[in-house]
């Protein structure tokens, strides 16, 4: 011992440091702190070198080392240790999805007569009859304003809308061709169907657009959805998102672990069922939602998009299982935080417990 | 079994200590090599107490600090030996294949000249 007694204890650099260390200690779960804090503070003023002040780097990095250890240490054992795991990527995945969700409902959808200027600009025409639709809820996973019209529009090209459009400050796509199977009776008729999409101050619009060259039935029927475009922050989101679920998961699976650690054997059987309960619930959509980010950050996803990562947490079925899963989850919770200490734990845990 | 669960064991075989007391007897034992500072040393007494291979033995206040000391249980002295006895078992065999090694330079093996058995 470099420093000792109540002499010791009462100089201003001894004080100084013990704050120091006291407030390094504040990185620890409460519960270890309150159990433990008092010990680890002897053992620092103990080791602590005559005359410091402050502690040294080492003891910082070391005792932030501890802290993390302390906060992420789970029961020894391997079930835990995959329950832990299964836990974080499933809490990692509604995590996820909810930052995705968050970041979709930065912005808004376009009025109707917006999205009917829109398209008038792409028609270069406008519209006679025009029917829109409108999808704007939040659990809309989808959110659009559709737009169509029985106008037939002669002399239509694509690259003339697209000159309007890039004009007016849209950002053009790609274009999609392909050449539909349509019959008039036993005659095929020659038309191509044609889809683009271009961006403008955060909404999209998809153009869809069927002519027709067969002489009678000369023209082209348009219809357009005017969308949010895919925010810019979302990966920061569902990356973010992510995390916070995934340390969550890992979290609560290491309180629960040490909760229900020698507890009576009904306890753990109906948390076992539960959690398998959880399980079987979480994989459609925990697959579901891992294969759309996959897709969204490996593969070109061309002029159709794809679902947004938060379908998988707004739009049933899977946003039920999602809901059972938690709710499979949160019951093993409350069986964790009611579950009563048993005659059974350890001489060392009692004396743990033990306020000096 | 790491190196520096094997010297806290080891450091508390010979009776119970509290953490500071630890954390000099690894030192002395690991010839300064290891040196346990608080928040690694808490985390292994943590795990070990946890694996029922060390339990608190008594906890006092000493100028106002509380020290908490900690033995050995008789789980972990048997893990202590069990490491021990493969760790000896480990160093004879290497030593013995040293002894036969071939010294390539002259074409001798070390045992050709009695070397140390």
């Amino acid at each position: 011992m470099t420093a000792s007694g109540e002499v010791m204890r009462k100089q201003p650099t001894h004080a100084e440091l013990e704050r120091w260390y006291r407030r390094l200690l504040w990185a620890y779960p409460i519960g270890y702190r309150r159990a433990n804090g008092e010990e680890i503070l002897a053992m620092l003023m103990d080791s602590a070198e005559p005359g410091r002040r402050r502690p040294s780097r080492a003891d910082v990095a070391d005792l932030g080392r501890g802290a993390v250890r302390q906060w992420f240490r789970l029961p020894v054992g391997l079930s835990t240790m995959v329950a832990a795991v299964l836990a974080a990527v499933v809490l990692g995945a509604v995590g996820a999805s909810a930052g995705s969700w968050l970041a979709w409902q930065a912005n808004e959808l376009p009025s109707n007569a917006t999205a009917l200027e829109i398209t008038e600009t792409a028609a270069g025409a406008p519209m006679t009859a025009p029917h829109v639709q409108r999808l704007d809820g939040r659990r809309d996973y989808w959110r659009a304003v559709y737009v169509s019209d029985e106008l037939s529009l002669p002399n239509w090209t694509i690259e003339t809308a697209q000159a309007r459009l890039r004009a007016g400050g849209w950002t053009l796509g790609p274009v999609e061709k392909s050449i539909p199977d349509l019959y008039r009776g036993d005659e095929r008729l020659d038309a191509v169907y044609q889809v683009f999409r271009a961006t403008r101050d955060g909404h999209a619009v998809t153009v869809y657009a069927l002519t027709d060259f067969t002489p009678d039935l000369a023209g082209t029927q348009l219809n357009t959805d005017v969308h949010l475009a895919v925010p810019s922050w979302e990966p920061v989101a569902i990356l973010l998102g992510w995390l916070v679920g995934a340390v969550a998961g890992w979290l609560l699976t290491g309180w629960a672990g040490y909760r229900l650690r020698r507890r009576a054997l009904p306890r753990r059987l109906a948390v076992l069922t539960l959690g398998l309960a959880a399980l079987g619930l979480a994989a459609f959509p925990t697959i579901g939602l891992y294969h759309t980010l996959f897709k969204l950050t490996f593969t070109e996803l061309g002029v159709y998009g794809t679902a947004p990562a938060y379908c998988w947490v707004v739009v049933d079925p899977p946003a039920m299982l999602v809901g059972g899963t938690l709710a499979a989850g949160l019951a093993i919770l409350v069986l964790a935080a009611t579950a009563r200490q048993s005659r059974g734990l350890s001489r060392a845990a009692r004396v743990y417990s033990t306020q000096p | 079994m790491q190196e520096p669960t094997f010297l806290i064991l080891t450091a508390l075989a010979t009776g119970p200590k509290h953490g500071y007391g630890v954390t000099q007897e690894v030192a002395e034992l690991s010839e300064g090599t290891v040196k346990l500072r608080a928040g690694t040393l808490y985390g292994a007494l943590d795990r070990l107490v946890e694996q029922e291979l060390i339990t608190v033995d008594r906890q006092e206040v000493v100028d106002g600090r509380l020290r908490r000391y900690y033995r050995l249980t008789d789980a972990g002295a048997g893990r202590l030996a069990e490491r021990a006895r493969r760790l000896r078992k480990q160093a004879e065999a290497a030593e013995s294949r040293l002894r036969t090694r071939p010294n390539l330079a002259l074409g001798f093996t070390a045992g050709s000249f009695g070397a140390s058995a």
